[in-house]
This record gives C-alpha cells, structure tokens and sequence, in this order.
C-alpha cells in the first residue's frame, strides 16, 4: 500500500480552496494566513517524499468501464511520482508559492483598495521635476482620502477592510491555492491526460487572477494569455493522443514496456509528435517569435501572480520537454536537438536585448525571464546529462531569484503609489537597504554568479555544451561555436542587472521618493527568505544536485556520461 | 597523493580563507555594538588572517612535507571529507592546496591586506555606510584568498567571481554618485564619449569588462573538464590524457589562451584594461586593496598556475606546442605595459597616473610568466620566479603608493597633482615615504622595485629570440616609468604651492601630516620595500627562486634557480642606467624645473600629437563605447521598436483581425433574401453537374 502523500499535496489545496474562499469573506486579507498553512503542509509533504524517495502513487478510476480498451483504460490510471527531475521543479514551485501567499497580503490590500476606488494612486512630483506618469491602473472613481503635501508626496489613509473587499480577498485566495495546485499537478503526473488536464488546470485560475487583479487593459491581456497558451496547450494535446495511440498506454512515468521501441518504430508520425510537443511548449517557454504573451501578462498581472507565472510556472513547459522528450522519444530527440539549442541561443539574446530597452521594470524582468528560459532551452538541447540536469537546476535558480525581483517591484509599486518606470527610480538603497541587498543577490543569481545558485546552475549547462564539442565530429565545431556564444551571454545578463541596479537603487534619490520605506515584514521577510536560498544552494549546490543527477545520469540519453 | 593528517593541521590552511569571510560577517554583526566594535572586529579579522597565513608556512607539513615535493591537497578537514559537489557522475571536492606559491601569495595577501585595513581606519573616518565597508572590505579578501588556496578551478573561479563583486561593490561605494566622487574631469571627452565616470558606472564597467574575461576563463575550464572529467590541478597534472585529446581537436591552445583570457580581465591587461583607471573612483583605500593585494594579482597567479600545467600536460606532444599560448602572454603583458606606462606620463589625476602604473606593472609581469615558457626548459623558474618577485614587490610600493595618495588627496581636497605642489616641508613623513616607494616603482636601486623588475628584463634577456623584442619594449617602458614616477613626486612635492592650496591656507585649511593610523602603514611599506631590496641580491631572490622552483618541480617542471649577482651585470647595470636617465629627465623637468614640459610638448606637432593621444588613452577607450557600448544600448530600442512591437506583436492584433475579416467576408453571402439563395442553390446544381460530366463521374 502506497502512502498516500504526493496526492495530498496536490489536492489538499485545491479541496479546500473553497474553505479558503469563506473564510477570506469572513476575515479579508487575514485568511491569507490559511492559505499559506495549506501550502505550507503540501510544501513539507514534498519534502517528506523527498527524503524517503516514495515509489510513484498510482490510483485508478473507473477502470471497469473501460477495460475492453487498454488504452482508453489507462487514462484512469492517474499518478503522482517524484523523482530527482520533478524534486526540484516541485519544490521550487511549492517554495515560492508559499513565500508568494504571505507576500500578497499587502500587496493585494494595496491592489484592492486601489481597484475599489478607496485609495486614489497619485504621485505627485514636486513642480520642478518632471511629472510622473501615472499608471494606467488608477480607476476612474476615485473616492479614497489623499492628502498631497507641498512637497508633493502623497499621504495614504489606510482604509479598512469591509464586506466588498473580503469578497476579493476570499477571490483572490481561492484562486490562489488553485492555481498552485494546478502547477504542482502538472510536475507530478505519470499520465500523458492527467498532465494536460493540470496543464490547463493552472491555467485557468492564473487568467481569472490577471483578468481580475490585473493592470491596463487587464482583459485583454488576459485573453490573450489564455489563448497564447491554450493554444500551445491543444498542439501538446495532439502530440499526448498520438503517443497514446502509438503505445497504447497515456502512463508514460515509469515508461511503459516497448513504449520506446513502439514509438521509434512509428517513423512517419515522429516528427509531427515532435513538432506538436515542442511548438506547443515553447509557447509557455515564451520562446520567440512565440514569446509575444509572455512580456504583456507578466508586466499586467498583480506582482504576486508575476512572482508566480514567471519564476515558476512558464519554465514547466521545459520539464514537460525533459520528460517526455527524453524518456519517450530519446532518438528523435537526438536529432533536433542542435536546433533546440540554437533556439535555446536565440532566446537567451533576444529577451536580454529587449530587457535592455525596458523602462516599466515588470516588463524589464519579463524579458528577462525569457532571456532565462532560453538556457533552459539551450540546456535541454544538449542532450548530456550535464546539460539536461543544468536546465532542470536552472529552472530552481531563476525561480528564486525572479521571485525576489518580482517581488521588489513590488514592494517598491506598493510604498512608492504604484511607481514602474525605472527612469522615475533612483537612489532607492538609502531608502530600502534590505531590497537593495536581496536585488543584488539576485541579479547575481541572474548572471550566473558564483556563490548563488545561478552559476551551480549555468555552468552545467554550458558544460553540457562543450561536452557535445568535445564529443568532436561534424557537429563538434558548431556545438563549440554555440556553447561560446551561450557563455557570452551572461555578459548580456550583467549588462541588464547591473544597469538596472544602478538605475533602480543608486544615484540620486528622486524627492518623489523621499518618503518611501520598506514596511511591513509580510513582504520582506519572503524577500529574504528566497534570496536566503539563492545563496544557500549556490554554496550548497549538493542538495539539488544529487537527487538531480541521480534520476538524470539514468536517463535513456544515449550519449557517454561522464564517468 | 592526497596527504591527509590525523590531526587537526589540516584546518589552518582553510582558515587563512574562510577567516576573513567569517569575520566579514560578524563585523556587521558586531555593527549593533557600536561603529568601534565593528571596526575592531574588521581589523582584528585582517590580523588574525595575517597570523594565519603566517603560521601556514611555519606548519610541519609545509616546512617538511611540501618543501621536500610532496603534495599537501586538503581533501579531509579534521577527518571530515570535504565534497562540495557529489553527483553519480562526477565528484568535486572543496579542497585546498598548500604549495609554495599558495604559501608566498597568502603571506603577501594578508600581509598588504591588513595593513590597507589599518590605513582605513583613519581614513574613512567619519564615513557613512562602513558596516558595508567593512563587510565587503574582508569578503574581497577572502576571495582572493580562495582563489590563492583552492585545489581545482571551480573553487577557484568561486573565488575569482567574488573578487570581481567586491570590486564592483566598492568601486561604487559611493554609490549616491555626489560629483565630487566622479573620476575623470567633467566636460573633457574623447571623440565625443565623456571621460567622466561616477563611482557606480565605473562599478559597472569594472565588472562587465572583467566578466568578460571571465567569460573566456569559464569557457577555457569547461573545455578541460569536457574532456578531463575534473576540475583538479594535480589531477590535471597526473594524467594528461586530456591534453592529447584536446590537441586532436586544435583546442589545446585556444584552451590555455582563453583562461588567459580571465587573467586579461582581471589583471587589466590590453584589450581589456579599460575598467582599472576609472575604478579610480572609489575610495583610495580599496584602490589600494584592488592594485596591491587582490584582485590584479589574481590574473597573475592563474597564469602561474594554469602555465605549468600546460606545460607539464603538453609535454607529451613535443616541445613548442605551448609556444604561442606563452608568446601571447608574454607579448600582452610587454604591450600593455607600454601601453600604460605612455599613458602614466601625462595624466593629471594622481591615482589615475598610479592606476596606470599598476597596469603596466602588470605587465610586467605576465611578460615574465610569458618569457618563463618561451625560454628553454630549465631556465622556467627564472621568468616565473621574476614575475612573483616583481609582484611582491609591486605589491608593497603600490599599496604605498596609494596610501600616501589617499592622504594628500583628502588634505588638498583636489584629487588632480597639479592642484598640490610644494608639499614637501609640510609632509615630510608623507614625501619621505612616497619618494622611497616611487624610487622602487622607478626601479632605483638598492629598492624592492629594482631587483624584481631587473629580473624580468634579464629573464627575457636570457631567454632570447623572440623575448629580445620584448626585452627591449621593457626597457623603453622602464624608461618612461622612471620618468613618471619621479614626475610625480615633483609635481607634488617640490616648487611652488599651486593655488588652490594656498586658497585653502587663506581659508584657514591648515596642511599637516596624516594621523598615525594612516603614516605609519605606508611607512612600513616604504620601510619593507627598502629592506626586500637590500636582502634581495644577499639571499631573499635566490631562497624565493629556489621556493619556486620547487613548486614547479612538484608540479613537473624540472627547473633549479640560481641567482648571481655576476652573471645578471649586463641587464643590472643597463636597468640602473635607464632608471637614472628617466629620473634624471624627470628631475630637470619637474624638480629642478629647468625644462618645461609645456614647452617641450608646444615644440613639436608630432610630441603634441603623442602627447595627446596618450592623454586620450590611445582611444582605446572611446572606440570601445563608439563600436561596442553605444550601438548596443541605440540598438536594443531600436529592435524594440521596429521588430518586436511592429512585426511580432502584431500578430496579436492580426489574428483576431483575420477571423473576424473572414467572418465578415462569409456573413455577406447571408442575405436573409429567399431569391437569391435560390438563385446560387441553382448556379450550384449547375456546376456540380458540369464537373460529375467533366469528370466523368456521370456517363450517359
């Protein structure tokens, strides 16, 4: 009898968002508080699983019914596995999530206010310096008592919570647990439907969450997120049914017997499986040209759900790659996968040269996390162990230091009245030193520096490169060709960091800014806590590493691991 | 060959690392005691990491066990096996290395560290943000102190990025970008690219340029590991399989060139020198810290570690392979040192002339390592132990170089030399000092600064053949540096007060002579540069000779040393006569005053024209921000605004708008109008029958 933990994890959250939908009625934006005690205990069910390294859960459904047809029977067969490759994409996600729910409580006090009319959102700059903009977010009616002093910063009077405003909190929190559930159903399916149902799963309460919450033209955007990646979800779709029909099984972790063999020998529909899984999941990779969604909702959504849709849930679409890619269709895969890498280049320079051009700081850490998908990519498209397991880790890396950056902004969008334009920021380490200290690191992590877990990280993934150099034969320049511009890609990522550092944090304190300050400990203290282990797993690289590459090195790539 | 101790000795040498790191840290804790508590602790921490690295080459297991060529790899800390990294595939372990060359570096290290430490004491006095000081103060030399004693490269790289953060950080230190902190003056550029920088911008670029670098390093270990399997010097050195294979594929010294790649960055070699002079704007102390102790010497120990190891690995596939990795050093290291050392002569800014003179120093010493591989075989140990040699003793009158810097910047509150002068009765400690530690830089004997960079030269000397072009660079450099350094000193010290200090004498600013916190640090350097000096022909150049050149025999390399001070006459007495034509030129000029220099420069369009392309830095670094930085920043918006928000995104717009045109174009056949939806039902009976006739799907 298996222990029945991994489905716990997953479905706790998402029976009892409806708990946690009455009692934010009832208590407002204190029930955050049960949210992240729900995702507290799924959190340490993983890490439980995680210790004891439990044989994957299987539950069957109506199997009776459908026991004539082997194949149809086996989307009943639904499981939960965790093994080294989902370890770290699971607990990342769960990690984050958790930090993310105590963080959303003034963020989200600050957002509902603002949308309910009863704080106005003014930054009103003194007559000499150039008149900010304000951002789109203002709503037309506004009511709330602002006092704008003569020196032009604007006074909030902290409105209290009432009936209306718990009504959005219970909202935002029910969708909340639902969507983290979502992203974690997704991570530890072994069943092809199951893992397009948590697919489409995450992706419904994050589009009612920017439709919502969101900024601008938030219904818009959200559609087109829903669509963008709906779409991708369809084409996966495709590409799941046709291995399921090849193999006769939708149960692809364990792989099945002969799924392999069954599959390499379906010549004619192998490229079109491929093509279908990798179209479909770049588009969550937000790999250009198929990235155009990616910059829009993660600019627009509340900055929680950015904290969450960039660090974590858009890097999936790479584990999904890793899982199926590599376990089903290891030959096939092998043959596509320079192209992969050098998509994998393409989107490394090309978010890094937009994030350039960025003056709202969302959309400037939105780029980036394109920029940061594209190692993943690049990663995965080594097909070595090293590189495969460099991109897993990767997605742990950019996801705790994303997560800080996502949520400074903010931070600095709640004490500064809703300031994103990085040309009106500066000076803002004499005002907010524990966010310049927790920026840093993870800029540092963005860049691949040592000491933080992005440079544990990157390295595998460039060395995954060289190694396919060094493997030599007609490929062997062009891989070193490729795996040296990947590398020359971090001088990319520091041009960005450091930029916006400086822009962000030095200089000259704008007066606008003068009253900013840091505030309450809901939202540094995940701040910390991420940037924490940002550090920690770059000095102690072994706790990812090690279940990682355990699942990793026995992969079906049939290139030589190291020995 | 791993030597690990039952006791607990094996803990001392990752003390001499991690001290400084801990005590970083509990210097901001000891912030919530009181800024003394804090800079106590700061301090302390510098002397007990001193003490540490002291006591490592007093241990028995160095005293006996290395020196007699065993290996001292600690992979086990008091019984405790140090993995750091520990996968089904590979294995890496976070050891530390004890050799000769770790040993004397440390030693220097700590040495000039804690004494730069003491110096800060007085003189960021008063300061705001020293927690931040201090912390990142003691992390920088920690890792360097990591990249001196670490066992395989990702260790060391570890290291090498965190010496490249603190710099960064305390470049721009301060980082509110006040106008008085810029480097550069204001409104001069150079083909239109500004040649000021704020203290934040100059961090920037002092890490993206170095990261560069990096960059290349990185890219030359992963090639190793891709084809070794390990990150382990001695690994590396004990089976050498990679290096054959590497050679197969025409790698093997593109490899070694790339990590000298990194050695370029950090160490500010050409091309990638730029970011040193204008790192000038962070304070004087970690300007002292960055050209003395850290950071520039860690290019210069990679090569010293990395050089060896190509050469014992290459030894297989014949002699010479390693020919141009060692000529690329060795040409670099002489170009830039000519390069700088023009650039030195002209500029006005004191620790922009000094930054300067630390890049051409440099220089000098990657010509040394460079020359060590050109030569024969068994004369190796001469270059390298000249380049180690001349970076002690550039260690020691550069720290003091700035130290005094620092001071009569802070007391004639203007940072150009012009703007001192006639110093040289109010500071007496202060010109005494800085005249001993520039006479070494100059390369006067019986100073620190003659031996070592005699040394240099004679090893290129020696070596011949293609070393006698560098030989000769050195010596014009040598020239020019004489000349700077005695220039220096006497735009400073002597002749007339300029007048912005006797505006600050009206103002009632008195000149007195810095505290004892800050004199008696560089008095001790001037003190230990003269002592090196007169020791160096006695015993110090041959006992350090023999230290290395049992390093290099650990490691392979069999190369004994011998230093006499017969056999070196000829480049000894054509040094001294070069340091004394420099600083004699020097003297008439900005001493004595019998030439001007105005005049001599106004003679001649040609000097005028060199003149001021050194002045313009060669427009090295205007053609960097014309070709490189500029077109980037202009290029990014552009992409922005002409691809990406005109061919990409409107996809968003065009697809719906594509569904509802197609909409529109099928809702027009929808009429509502009976006759005409007969009308096109009867048109399409027709054509049906037509096409089953003409296809022959009816027959009559």
């Amino acid at each position: 009898m298996v222990e029945p933990i991994l489905i716990q994890a997953v479905l706790v959250p998402i029976i009892l968002s409806p708990v946690a939908y009455f009692l934010g009625k009832r208590y407002g934006s204190k029930s955050a508080w049960f949210t992240f005690v729900v995702l507290l205990y799924s959190t340490l069910l993983l890490l439980y699983a995680a210790s004891h390294s439990l044989p994957p859960e299987q539950y069957s459904f109506f199997p009776q019914s459908l026991a004539g047809s082997p194949l149809l029977s086996s989307i009943g067969i639904v499981g939960f596995y965790l093994d080294g490759i989902s370890l770290p994409f699971a607990l990342t996600i769960y990690i984050i999530c958790t930090a993310v729910a105590l963080y959303s409580v003034p963020y989200m006090k600050h957002r509902i206010f603002e949308q309910e009319g009863m704080v106005t959102e003014v930054v009103t700059a003194s007559p000499n310096s150039k008149q900010p903009q304000q951002s789109e977010s203002i709503m037309p009616n506004k009511t709330g008592a602002v006092t704008v002093t003569e020196t032009g910063e604007a006074r909030y009077a902290e409105p209290t919570e009432n009936q209306r405003t718990n009504e959005r909190f219970a909202l935002y929190f029910a969708l909340y647990l639902l969507y983290s559930a979502g992203m974690m159903g997704t991570v530890l399916s072994t069943n092809l439907i199951e893992l397009y149902f948590f697919f489409e799963f995450m992706l419904i309460p994050s589009y009612f969450l920017i439709a919502e919450f969101g900024y601008g033209a938030r219904g818009r955007i959200s559609l087109m997120y829903l669509l963008w990646t709906h779409i991708g979800a369809l084409l996966m779709l495709l590409g799941f049914l046709t291995i399921g029909t090849v193999t006769s099984t939708f149960v692809f972790n364990p792989p099945p017997a002969g799924a392999v063999t069954a599959l390499a020998a379906a010549t004619g529909l192998i490229p079109w499986i491929v093509f279908a899984i990798i179209v479909g999941l770049f588009v969550k990779l937000a790999a250009p040209p198929l990235h155009i969604w990616l910059p829009y909702a993660h600019a627009e959504a509340p900055t929680p759900i950015s904290a969450l849709l960039s660090p974590a849930m858009i890097g999936i679409g790479g584990y999904i790659v890793i899982r199926i890619l590599t376990l089903l269709l290891p030959t096939a895969y092998q043959d596509i996968d320079m192209g992969i890498a050098v998509w994998g280049l393409i989107t490394m320079y090309y978010g890094g040269l937009m994030a350039l051009a960025q003056d709202d700081i969302k959309r400037l850490f939105a780029y980036s996390s394109i920029s940061q998908m594209g190692y993943i990519i690049f990663g995965i498209g080594t097909a070595t162990s090293l590189g495969v397991s460099g991109a897993a880790f990767q997605f742990v890396s950019h996801g705790t230091a994303k997560a800080v950056l996502f949520m400074i902004a903010g931070l600095i969008i709640v004490r500064a009245g809703g300031l994103r334009s990085i040309k009106q920021m500066g000076g803002l380490s004499t005002k907010l030193p524990i966010c310049a200290v927790c920026a840093t690191i993870a800029f540092l992590g963005l860049l691949g520096f040592p000491e933080t877990n992005g440079f544990q990280s990157e390295w595998l993934i460039f060395a995954g490169g060289l190694q396919r150099a060094a493997l030599g034969g007609s490929s062997g320049q062009i891989w070193l060709v490729i795996s040296i511009l990947a590398v020359l890609s971090t001088a990319l990522t520091s041009v960005y960091a450091l930029w916006t550092m400086k822009r962000v944090f030095f200089g000259k304190l704008p007066e606008h800014l003068s009253k900013v300050s840091e505030g309450s400990a809901y939202m540094l203290a995940p701040i910390i806590f991420l940037a924490a282990l940002t550090i920690l797993l770059g000095v102690f690289p072994g706790l990812i590493d090690g279940p990682l590459f355990h699942t990793v090195a026995g992969l079906p790539i049939t290139l030589p691991n190291l020995p | 060959m791993a030597f690990s101790l039952s006791s607990c000795s094996d803990l001392i040498p990752n003390l001499v690392w991690m001290v400084p790191i801990i005590g970083g840290a509990l210097s901001v804790l000891a912030a919530g005691f009181g800024d003394r508590a804090r800079n106590y602790v700061a301090i302390a921490t510098g002397f007990v990491t001193a003490l540490t690295a002291t006591l490592l080459l007093l241990l028995p297991e160095f005293t006996t066990y290395t020196l007699g060529g065993g290996i001292w790899d600690i992979t086990h800390v008091c019984g405790v096996q140090e993995t750091w990294i520990s996968t089904p595939l590979f294995t890496i372990q976070a050891g530390v290395l004890v050799d000769p060359l770790t040993a004397v570096l440390a030693l220097t290290v700590s040495w000039v560290s804690f004494l730069i430490l003491v110096y800060s004491l007085g003189y960021m006095k008063g300061e705001r943000n020293l927690t931040r000081y201090y912390f990142l103060m003691n992390f920088f030399i920690g890792n360097m102190l990591l990249i001196v004693m670490s066992d395989n490269f990702l260790l060391l790289f570890l290291g090498w990025e965190g010496v490249g953060y603190c710099s960064y950080a305390l470049i721009g230190f301060w980082h509110s970008d006040e106008m008085k902190y810029w480097v550069g003056t204001h409104g001069e550029t150079t083909a239109g690219v500004p040649e000021a920088y704020s203290p934040t911008n100059a961090g920037m670029k002092a890490f993206i340029m170095t990261r560069i670098g990096d960059i290349a390093f990185l890219v030359g270990i992963l090639l190793i590991f891709a084809y070794a399997h390990t990150f382990d010097f001695y690994k590396l050195v004990q089976n050498t399989s990679w290096a054959s294979d590497l050679a197969a594929s025409g790698l093997l010294v593109p490899a070694a060139i790339l990590i000298f790649g990194g050695a370029v960055g950090k160490s500010a070699q050409f091309p990638l020198h730029e970011w040193l002079p204008d790192a000038m704007a962070g304070p004087t102390s970690v300007s002292a810290l960055i050209h003395a102790a850290t950071m520039v010497n860690a290019g210069v120990f990679l090569v010293g570690t990395v050089g060896p190891i190509f050469l014992i690995a290459s030894a297989s596939l014949g002699t010479g392979v390693m020919f141009p990795f060692f000529a690329t050093v060795a040409a670099i290291g002489a170009f830039t040192a000519l390069l700088a050392a023009s650039q030195a002569m002209v500029h006005d800014e004191v620790k922009k002339v000094l930054a300067y003179s630390t890049v051409s120093q440099i220089g000098y010493m990657m010509l040394g390592l460079g020359v060590a591989g050109l030569s024969a075989p068994a004369d190796f140990s001469i270059g390298f132990t000249a380049g180690f040699f001349h970076l002690i003793s550039q260690a020691l009158f550069k720290a003091g170089l700035f130290m005094c810097a620092g001071w009569l910047i802070h007391v004639t509150e203007s940072k150009y030399a012009s703007q001192m002068g006639g110093l040289r009765k109010e500071l007496k400690i202060t010109f005494i000092a800085m005249m001993i530690v520039a006479l070494s830089l100059a390369g006067f004997p019986p100073l620190s600064g003659f031996w070592s960079k005699d040394a240099i030269l004679g090893a290129a000397l020696q070596a011949g053949g293609i070393s006698t072009i560098f030989y000769i660079v050195g010596i014009v450099t040598a020239l020019m540096t004489a000349f700077y350094s005695i220039r220096l000193i006497g735009i400073i010290f002597a002749g007339k007060k300029s007048e912005n200090i006797e505006n600050l004498e009206a103002k009632g600013h008195h000149i007195h002579e810095a505290p004892g916190t800050m004199w008696v640090p560089y008095v001790i350097l001037a003190g230990a540069t003269l002592v090196i000096g007169i020791l160096a022909p006695i015993f110090l150049q041959q006992s350090l000779g023999s230290l290395f050149s049992k390093y290099l025999a650990n490691l392979g390399v069999v190369s004994p040393y011998s230093f006499n001070l017969g056999s070196e006459a000829l480049s000894l007495s054509i040094g001294f006569g070069i340091s004394v034509l420099g600083i004699f030129i020097a003297y008439l000029a900005y001493i004595r005053r019998s030439i001007s220099p105005v005049a001599v420069v106004n003679s001649s369009p040609v000097i005028y024209g060199f003149y001021h392309f050194f002045l313009h830095r060669w427009y090295i670094n205007a053609f960097y921000y014309k070709v490189i930085v500029y077109p980037i920043s202009r290029g990014t918006t552009w992409i922005f605004r002409n691809f990406e928000q005109k061919v990409i995104e409107p996809v968003n717009i065009g697809a719906p708008e594509f569904g509802s045109d197609v909409s529109g174009l099928l809702r027009r056949i929808q009429t509502g109008i009976e006759e005409e939806y007969l009308f096109a039902f009867g048109i399409g009976i027709a054509l049906l029958i037509i096409i089953f006739f003409l296809f022959g799907y009816v027959t009559i």
